[in-house]
């Protein structure tokens, strides 16, 4: 008969029961209390078989072990027998797996929830294995379609042209004549005065090597610039150097059957702008000289560089087009005027040759541009033969050495993680899409003027197109960093500007010579002395022109948009053309100390950086 | 005769809930007392009995406390609790319209109503 408790009959919510002693601890190993019962080994074997199988707490077990211990003490002493005692108790797994549903329900909230969230964990990490699985397979044997050779498309039309049309060869020969620059020319900018230091070391250059000065007005009167885009250095611009480094030894390079359009070399633009500062120093010792002639051919061969350049199918090359005529602009506003240079005909044909670049409007040609794109996606990109591919492994590791990154595959960390970085890309539809949306943001911002310029949407949808590459390239985020192409629109608006004040100055010399004085309104110059009026990118309107001192002075609003007469800003036009998108609107006094003023076009302010 | 598992599913805890309202009791014993007092309709096997009990106690029905009786020998003791006493009472109702609605069908000849009734 089982032991009564001590109050049987009372309902237990009664007093606590006389005699009874405190709850035992439920602590302590449960082997150890199944040890210390000393039940018989059948009975014993049940209960660590049953405890075994559970998955409890340390706590919990203790405690399920005291209470079986006690249920077959109970029953040895009711006289059951151990057979029946075990049979009575039925299957331990069973009793294992029901037990452990029932204490865990009897566990606290926190543990619950821990549970719950472990499993949920759990359940995620196993979705997670073969979706990952599916990413890594997708990502690393992913095979790219390289299916056009887009540098060999750019190099076609040149190679179709005879050799003797192209200036490239004929540079290269310059590059010779050169020979080694004395120490005090080799900086980046050519000195442009006397008043420069290095100008004696310049003049006496340039009439030392009036072969090269020779090579480069023929390549400057060539039809086509005619460099062969390759990854690797043209191999004979590497014995040119040769010859103009001494010391430095042209080491063969193997060639690139289809380079990445993107990592093409571009070296004929560094030596161009070099040769356009060697003939605006030749320039301007012809018109010290007063050698109309040779002014007129350096000028001339100077803007035969920039043509070459703008013609090329890259921005970039077109934007140092842009720059050089820039520069050749300068040269000619600052010499053109020396008294007893050019005569009435001359001053008509540099009006022709300056109002020759660009004729109204330069439009930019992008469509190297939507190659690099395209060449871009055939290499990072599968291809499911209808537009649209997920990024891949396969050439980053070539592109990475290729670009001097370190291969980001060789961090195991990195390499387990792109499957999953990469799987968030963009697909290749997507950027297509974006690639074209960006190329029409191009096309429709060229189109607008200058003083319309808050309407162009360019550089947001090219920052949408380079977060969605840098992604892919996202241990070579250098390679998609480049140009504004709102700045590039900038460059060319104020160039056109600046052409226009040139042509306009040019355009009053002559009439200044013909009548002995300035017309009224720059519209008497119209058509006779000038096709057209010069327009202020800041307005739309006509540029502003008033005499200072009996000569005449060209001018755009500048960054306030109002009239101050020709007064210069303060800190110059290019500090004030820093905050033109601030425009007269700002209450900041600081800022319209800095934009207060015009810009002046014309003459060249003093400060040749500040233009 | 054992009463099938489902069956047990639903009667097993009343039957433990009602033997705990009279007082508490250990488990050995709650197994001796179904046994007898159900002539062995109850009669439940340990491996069922106690994931059982652990359920209610889990659900706050009954509560189990370490207590050294009489004889000396550490016994768990279950009691019930007074959300145990409201879920007895339920069940009880429940149990009656089921076995008199049982009856009615001529499932079982007699329900307890009944019997209490002509008594």
């Amino acid at each position: 008969m089982p032991d009564a408790a001590p109050h049987a009959d009372t309902h237990p919510a009664a007093a606590a029961p006389a005699g009874a002693t405190a709850a035992p601890a439920h602590r302590g190993r449960w082997q150890a209390i199944v040890n210390a019962a000393d039940l018989p080994a059948p009975l014993a074997a049940l209960v660590r078989d049953t405890i075994r199988r559970s998955r409890l707490w340390r706590s919990e077990r203790a405690d399920l072990a005291r209470e079986l211990v006690a249920h077959f003490r109970d029953g040895i002493a009711a006289g059951r027998s151990v057979d029946q005692l075990a049979a009575d108790f039925g299957d331990p797994r069973a009793a294992a797996r029901l037990i452990t549903r029932a204490k865990r329900r009897g566990r606290p909230a926190w543990a619950r929830g821990l549970a719950t969230t472990w499993r949920g964990l759990g359940a995620i990490f196993l979705l997670c294995i073969p979706t990952y699985l599916y990413l890594g397979a997708r990502y690393y044997l992913g095979r790219p379609n390289i299916t056009h050779n887009y540098a060999a498309e750019l190099n076609r039309p040149i190679l179709a042209t005879p050799v003797d049309e192209r200036a490239w060869p004929l540079i290269i020969e310059a590059i010779k004549a050169c020979g080694q620059f004395p120490q005090s020319l080799e900086q980046a900018s050519w000195p442009n005065g006397p008043e420069d230091p290095a100008w004696a070391d310049a003049v006496e250059y340039l009439h030392t090597h009036r072969d090269a000065l020779a090579l480069v007005r023929r390549a400057a009167a060539a039809p086509v610039l005619g460099y062969v885009y390759s990854g690797r250095i043209d191999p004979d611009l590497s014995k040119a150097y040769e010859v103009r480094r001494p010391g430095y030894k042209a080491e063969p390079e193997p060639d690139v059957e289809n380079p990445m359009l993107v990592g093409v070399l571009l070296p004929q633009l560094g030596e161009f702008r070099r040769f356009s500062r060697m003939l605006a120093a030749d320039a301007t010792d012809a018109a010290l000289a007063v050698d109309r002639e040779r002014f007129m051919a350096e000028i001339d061969a100077s803007f035969g560089l920039a043509r070459l350049c703008w013609s090329e199918p890259m921005v970039i090359s077109q934007i140092v087009g842009i720059m050089i005529a820039d520069a050749t602009l300068r040269t000619a506003s600052e010499r053109a005027f020396t008294p007893g240079l050019l005569n009435d005909d001359d001053l008509v044909k540099l009006a022709h040759r300056v109002g020759a670049f660009g004729d109204d409007s330069l439009q930019f040609n992008f469509s190297s541009d939507r190659l690099m794109y395209e060449d871009f996606l055939q290499r990072f990109y599968t291809d499911n033969g209808r537009g649209d591919g997920v990024p891949i492994h396969a050439e980053l590791p070539q592109v990475a050495r290729d670009f001097g990154f370190a291969d980001p595959s060789l961090k195991p960390l990195v390499r387990f993680a792109l499957p999953v970085l990469t799987a968030t890309n963009a697909s290749r539809a997507e950027i297509a899409r974006q690639a074209e949306a960006t190329m029409a943001a191009y096309e429709h911002d060229q189109n607008l003027p200058m003083w319309r310029r808050s309407e162009r949407v360019s550089d947001a949808e090219r920052v949408r197109l380079i977060a969605m590459v840098s992604q892919t390239l996202r241990f070579m985020e250098s390679l998609t960093a480049g140009s504004s192409m709102e700045r590039d629109l900038l460059t060319r608006d104020l160039f056109e500007m600046r052409r226009d004040a040139l042509l306009t100055a040019l355009a009053l010399e002559t009439f200044h010579r013909k009548t002995g004085g300035y017309p009224a309104a720059l519209d008497e110059l119209v058509p006779r002395y000038l096709p057209r009026l010069p327009i202020d990118g800041a307005d739309g309107r006509t540029l502003r022109c008033t005499l200072v001192d009996g000569r005449p002075l060209l001018y755009s609003l500048g960054a306030d948009g109002d009239d101050d007469g020709g007064r210069p800003p303060l800190k110059g036009n290019k500090e004030a053309r820093r905050f033109f998108d601030v425009g007269p609107d700002t209450t900041d006094p600081d800022l319209l100390k800095v934009i207060d003023g015009d810009w002046i076009l014309y003459p060249t302010p003093p400060d040749q950086s500040d233009r | 005769m054992r009463i099938e598992r489902e069956l047990m599913r639903g009667a097993g805890p009343v039957a433990v809930l009602k033997l705990l309202q009279r007082r508490e009791m250990y488990g050995y014993e709650l197994v001796e007392a179904l046994a007898e007092r159900t002539q062995g309709v109850l009669d439940m096997g340990q491996s069922t009995l106690y994931p059982m009990l652990y359920n209610l106690e889990a659900q706050g029905y009954i509560k189990g406390i370490w207590r050294t009786g009489e004889s000396g020998k550490d016994r768990k003791y279950y009691q019930l609790t007074g959300k145990g006493e409201k879920r007895l009472a339920k069940d009880s109702e429940q149990f009656e319209r089921l076995t008199a609605a049982l009856a009615r069908l001529g499932v079982i000849s007699q329900s307890p109503v009944t019997v209490a009734a002509k008594a």
